[in-house]
């Protein structure tokens, strides 16, 4: 047993001459609730598409439950639970004649598991309405419910929420927790709607044409986020012992020689700088920072472009 | 694979397409045996039942064309409504994928053929005059289907592989179209022009073989089994050889 559930080592995708994702080491463990960020065309429904099958990596290995091949793979695929892009069924069926379908092509025993996940996803009262008569928000939500169906150890979505009402983000966003905290159930999930993600992932990826720029978890960007004082000056030591002394500063942390970050009075800018240039430290900037996963997002990828 | 088929078939049946197809089959029919009894009531005395069943020989090749609806039935235009992704991100071998659907759409065109035989046969047996020649005919009849299945079977070979293909149902028809009855023509016009091995090439398609039953010689029937013998050859030939190269193709097609 493995307590990674996905790995990826090198996976690469071209398309002649374009890369769509470049040896992409990605490392998902159980549990977890691992939120993929990057803006369009980074490489994120290729990734997932690959991890699916629907489309075949140029190089580079892929492994699902430490699967040690392809065969053993597909094997596993029967664990996950997948939505890739807009839902796609049927339409001259209903939900439950959709779902049915699914469930007898993958041995999916009773039949009641169609009915569980029509409920969970609130489509369980829409009778004879086939599909090609419902709403976007409908057809999403038949969307989720066939990636619940089987109750999956891994699931797989991209662009989960779009389509949905604010009623419906949050009843999705409660039964991900729910199934992530009662099942253990693992999820990867790429959205572009960033605070909808932040209040979902333990875990980040960051994707930008096509490289993982970085993996970090919810704790470690919470950390790197932490809104600070940070201050560039002659000598960082120096400033520290000032900050000491002058203002009883416990809560900073010295970057470099040069830079320094406070975490404390953060309301009183003009005291610190005040305390340092009276303290003999020369001060060439000052800057309040802190960031939320979009800011973050935003400077990884150098500037603003469409997150 | 048997779950996979018993799924297939519950998505199938349910589809009005199938059965619209169907009953405007059988209107066409109804509309045949009318005018066969309609004639024979007033005098004309070569509309019998013996006729009625000669009548099947033109209609085999019609059964070919079948086969491009039967494959759409069951292929669903899985490339428009995206749902091919619904079954490989699961893990379903693809090969499942292709001769389940290919299974499906073989049932359907069996079920189909089964029906509309049996609906022609006893209708022109229940409404027109009977006679000696009955048996012969009959016997004749079955000559015919029994050596029109198997190239029936390799065109729905040929047509599944194109619905594969083709991100269009209409394009995949169209190519299926070119593949049993445009290619053909083509090989026989080589043969008269360019070479007569040529000709060889054309004799092999499913299309000329449901042309080229011999029926009857000096007005007399003739059951040329060695003919359904090759027959059975070709059209599994087609068969097996449209899937495999089907399946080659879809190893690793892009699915979206």
């Amino acid at each position: 047993m493995t307590d990674r559930v996905l790995t990826t080592r090198g996976l690469t995708k071209r398309y002649n001459s374009a890369v769509a994702v470049d040896h992409m080491d990605l490392d998902i463990g159980l549990g977890e609730i691992y939120g993929l960020v990057g803006r369009n065309g980074a490489g994120k429904t290729t990734l997932i598409r690959m991890i699916t099958a629907q489309t075949v990596p140029t190089e580079g290995d892929i492994s699902l439950f430490g699967a040690k091949d392809e065969r053993e793979n597909r094997r596993m695929r029967a664990r996950l639970g997948t939505m890739v892009e807009t839902p796609g069924f049927y339409p001259y069926l209903t939900a439950r004649q959709n779902l049915e379908y699914y469930r007898l092509q993958r041995s999916i025993p009773g039949r009641r598991a169609v009915d569980e996940v029509l409920e969970a996803v609130g489509l369980d009262k829409t009778g004879t309405k086939r599909f090609k008569d419902f709403s976007l928000g409908m057809k999403q939500r038949l969307g989720l419910a066939l990636a619940l169906m089987g109750r999956p150890d891994l699931l797989l979505l991209d662009e989960p929420i779009n389509g949905l009402d604010p009623e419906g983000i949050v009843e999705f966003r409660d039964l991900l927790l729910r199934l992530n905290r009662e099942r253990q159930t693992t999820i990867l999930i790429s959205s572009h709607i960033l605070p909808e993600l932040a209040n979902l992932a333990t875990c980040y990826g960051f994707l930008d044409h096509g490289v993982l720029l970085e993996q970090i978890s919810a704790a470690g960007l919470e950390e790197k986020c932490r809104a600070c004082l940070e201050l560039h000056v002659d000598d960082a030591a120096k400033a520290a012992q000032v900050l000491e002394l002058e203002l009883g500063a416990r809560d900073y942390e010295v970057l470099t020689p040069r830079v320094i970050r406070l975490y404390s009075h953060l309301e009183e800018p003009e005291r610190v700088t005040k305390a340092l240039v009276l303290g003999g430290v020369s001060l060439s900037a000052a800057e309040s920072r802190g960031a939320d996963l979009e800011t973050y997002f935003l400077r990884l990828i150098g500037g603003v472009r469409h997150a | 694979m048997r779950e996979y088929l018993t799924a297939e078939c519950y998505k199938l049946f349910r589809r009005k397409y199938f059965y619209g197809a169907l009953i405007v089959c059988l209107l066409l029919e109804g509309l045949l045996l009318w005018s066969s009894w309609f004639t024979s009531i007033n005098g004309n005395t070569h509309s019998t039942f013996a006729m009625a069943a000669f009548m099947l020989q033109t209609l085999l090749t019609v059964g070919m064309y079948a086969t491009l609806v039967t494959g759409d039935l069951a292929f669903s235009d899985q490339y428009r409504f995206t749902t091919l992704k619904n079954e490989v991100s699961y893990g379903i071998p693809r090969s499942r994928i292709y001769l389940g659907k290919l299974a499906a759409a073989t049932l359907a065109a069996v079920i189909a053929a089964a029906v509309m035989l049996g609906f022609y046969l006893l209708g022109a047996w229940l409404l027109l005059p009977h006679g000696a020649g009955d048996g012969e005919a009959l016997a004749l009849a079955g000559y015919w289907i029994a050596g029109a299945f198997p190239l029936w079977l390799g065109a729905q070979g040929v047509a599944i592989l194109c619905c594969f293909h083709m991100r269009s149902a209409a394009a995949g028809a169209f190519l299926s179209v070119f593949l049993l009855a445009v290619l053909p023509c083509i090989f026989q016009m080589l043969g008269y022009l360019v070479h007569p091995a040529f000709l060889a090439v054309y004799h092999c398609f499913p299309g000329d073989m449901l042309g080229r039953f011999p029926s009857d010689m000096l007005g007399q029937p003739v059951i040329d089994w060695s003919y359904a013998g090759r027959c059975w050859l070709v059209g599994l030939a087609w068969l097996i050889g449209s899937t495999a190269v089907g399946m080659v193709l879809f190893r690793k097609k892009e699915i979206r």
